[in-house]
């Protein structure tokens, strides 16, 4: 009888493809909408496990979250550098992980921080050593997957958060060296370059007192250099040291005015008291303001949760279409068949075997589109992941069914039997001798 | 197996018996002629035969076995599947299937296995072989007419019943399909009832019987 409902199917195939097709979009639609939820959910609650708040500029508080947080947007701003003392020294807070964005490499964000970045998210080294000083970088494991970087390697960032944002890095006086990679966390961190916050202001040029400390330090050894070279070039035109030393003035003049600054701060409380006090004092009393990554996310999974009902509402209303049509072709072909259906009775096809025919034929329909929605939905996140950074970003991944598609793909069968039942008991009502005295 | 039909009568509303007290015996493995023009309530017996109607009275009975009776707790199914091959004049073959499909389904109906080697002897004596692929709308009259009689041979039947098997056919197709009736019923060693209006086929079988106005009598 399978094989007979699949001739069926075959015999008319305009019908069939058409009746898969809608079912297929409706179960692709409702499984992407479950995926997109589910693991935008999980990956916004993992991400911000730990940070009880975000410091950062004025700005949309969201944006704020979601670039310090999330690493998918840009910051709101800078913010001084005292704003870390000023935290680090409140009694009400527990740790306070200092962030320095604005650069990428091949668009994986450099994030300048301290070590206590890595205990957020309970990262730890899979290999090498964690940076201790400019220009050193710890590398996220997706990172080291994708790029093929490797210990000991040199790379240059380029301005800007996003791989397309310039191509003309401008950065190419301070290469950072990966002196390790961290092993898979399942959290941001997997796709984020950690360096240290002075790292940040060298590759931008701007003055901090490390740096001056470091300087200092080496300033003998350079001026031996210096010397050594001014021995072989005796013939050398003071002229053109002169207008080297004054332009070398200049751009340190420049760098001196750029004042070392910080993006965010994320902060995590050291008892509920901070969780009062902390936000009012950042927003009332500072320039900057407080955002509650927990508040934030609640709010924008609120927002997506709007659009992915009313989509989701679309999708099984394309279903119960899908299931109509099925209805519809059934019905019709029940009569156009009564000459089969008749024959099939007289070569001993029992009512029951009718019967399920057409219900077979409804299922292999829905079953068809449940499949192909399945595939595409899945092939749609592998696309989806492929072709937009976001997407990567948030670490969308296909191919991982959540249990609740196998309720969808239950439901739509569901409605494929459903379909096919009228059209069915009308079938084994076929009477055979009428049908025949007719065709004579 | 012997076929007894027993004073069938049918009506189809007061004053219009189209079967009246009709009675026959088909020995096992003869042939016999059902003869009457169109209207005369040929096709009415040959499904009440089949198990396909259900007769107002007597009843009809194949190798001991109960086919029809005005009880409807009678079921005609399983004598029809194991029992039966039948030929009609129009209803040949399953449309969405091709002409082998539709052999291996009746096989599959009817006995329940598949013999692809009596399906490969029936096309073959059928001269149709060469057509099992087609599907039945790719197929001549005369072809089509050939795989139904291949359709109801292949189940191996102990009655072939067929019904108008000739009437879209000429003279040569008429007597080839006749011949073949025939010839098949003999190979698979089952009794042959054809029930027609046309007269030609009557020196191909020994026994005839006419209905007319609702009764039956020998020719």
């Amino acid at each position: 009888m399978l094989s007979l409902a699949y001739a069926y199917l075959r015999d008319r195939p305009l019908t069939t493809i058409l009746n898969i097709l809608l079912l297929a979009i409706s179960v692709a639609m409702l499984v992407l909408l479950l995926q997109f939820g589910s693991q935008f959910e999980k990956r916004f609650q993992k991400d911000a496990e730990g940070i009880d708040l975000v410091v950062g500029s004025k700005g949309s508080p969201l944006q704020l979250i979601l670039s310090s947080v999330f690493h998918i947007d840009q910051p709101t701003g800078n913010i001084p550098l005292s704003s870390l003392d000023l935290l680090r020294n409140d009694p009400a807070t527990a740790r306070v992980v200092p962030l320095a964005l604005g650069d990428n490499f091949q668009g994986y964000r450099i994030v300048g921080t301290d070590a206590s970045f890595l205990e957020i998210h309970q990262a730890e080294l899979a290999q090498g050593e964690m940076f201790r000083k400019p220009p050193q970088a710890v590398i996220g494991a997706n990172v080291a997957a994708e790029t093929g970087a490797k210990l000991g390697q040199k790379f240059i960032g380029s301005h800007g958060l996003s791989e397309d944002s310039e191509t003309d890095s401008g950065h190419d006086h301070a290469p950072f060296e990966t002196i390790g990679i961290l092993a898979p966390t399942g959290t941001v961190v997997d796709r984020l370059i950690l360096t240290s916050v002075e790292s940040v202001w060298d590759v931008h040029g701007i003055a901090h007192e490390s740096e001056h400390e470091h300087e200092h330090g080496s300033e003998h050894d350079h001026d031996a250099e210096h010397d050594a070279e001014h021995d072989h070039d005796a013939g050398h035109d003071h002229d053109q040291d002169a207008e080297e030393a004054e332009s070398g003035a200049q751009l340190q003049d420049a760098r001196a005015a750029l004042e070392p600054e910080l993006t965010a701060l994320l902060v995590s409380y050291r008892n509920a008291s901070g969780a009062i006090r902390i936000p009012a004092m950042v927003n009332r009393q500072t320039e900057m303001q407080a955002a509650v990554p927990a508040t934030e996310t609640a709010r924008l999974l609120d927002l997506l949760g709007v659009s992915l009902e009313g989509a989701r509402i679309f999708a099984w209303l394309l279903a119960a279409i899908g299931g109509l049509a099925i209805f519809v072709a059934l019905f019709s072909m029940a009569r156009s068949r009564e000459g089969d259906l008749a024959l099939l009775r007289v070569m001993g096809a029992t009512r029951p075997q009718l019967f399920s025919t057409i219900l077979l034929e409804g299922l292999v329909t829905a079953a068809a589109g449940a499949f192909l929605g399945w595939i595409l939905a899945h092939g749609l996140i592998t696309v989806a992941r492929n072709s937009f950074a976001t997407m990567r970003d948030l670490g969308l991944t296909a191919w991982q069914p959540a249990p609740q598609e196998g309720f969808i793909i239950l439901a739509v069968l569901l409605i494929g039997v459903i379909a096919a039942i009228i059209p069915a008991l009308r079938v084994m009502r076929v009477d055979p001798a009428a049908i025949l005295s007719r065709a004579s | 197996m012997q076929l007894i039909v027993d004073t069938i009568s049918k009506s189809y509303g007061p004053g219009a018996a189209i079967l009246d007290s009709v009675s026959f015996t088909l020995p096992e493995s003869e042939q016999a002629l059902l003869l009457g023009p169109s209207g005369s309530g040929k096709s009415t017996l040959l499904n009440i035969i089949c198990g396909l109607q259900r007769p107002d009275k007597g009843q009809v009975s194949i190798g001991g076995k109960l086919i029809a009776s005005p009880d409807s707790k009678t079921s005609g199914d399983s004598v029809r599947r194991t029992s039966l091959g039948i030929v009609f004049q129009t209803l040949r073959l399953v449309s969405a299937l091709s002409l082998r499909a539709n052999l291996e389904l009746a096989q599959k109906l009817q006995k329940g296995s598949i013999d692809r080697s009596l399906i490969d002897e029936c096309l073959e004596k059928l001269g149709i072989a060469d057509r099992a692929n087609a599907r039945p709308f790719e197929l001549s009259q005369g072809e089509a007419q050939r795989a139904a009689i291949a359709r109801a041979v292949v189940v191996s039947p102990q009655l072939l019943i067929a019904d108008e098997p000739t009437s879209a056919l000429d003279s040569d197709n008429t007597e080839r399909v006749a011949e073949l009736l025939i010839e098949m019923a003999q190979s698979v060693g089952a009794g042959l009832l054809i029930a027609t209006h046309d007269e030609r086929l009557s020196r191909f079988f020994s026994k005839s019987f006419a209905l007319k106005q609702g009764e039956l009598n020998p020719c």
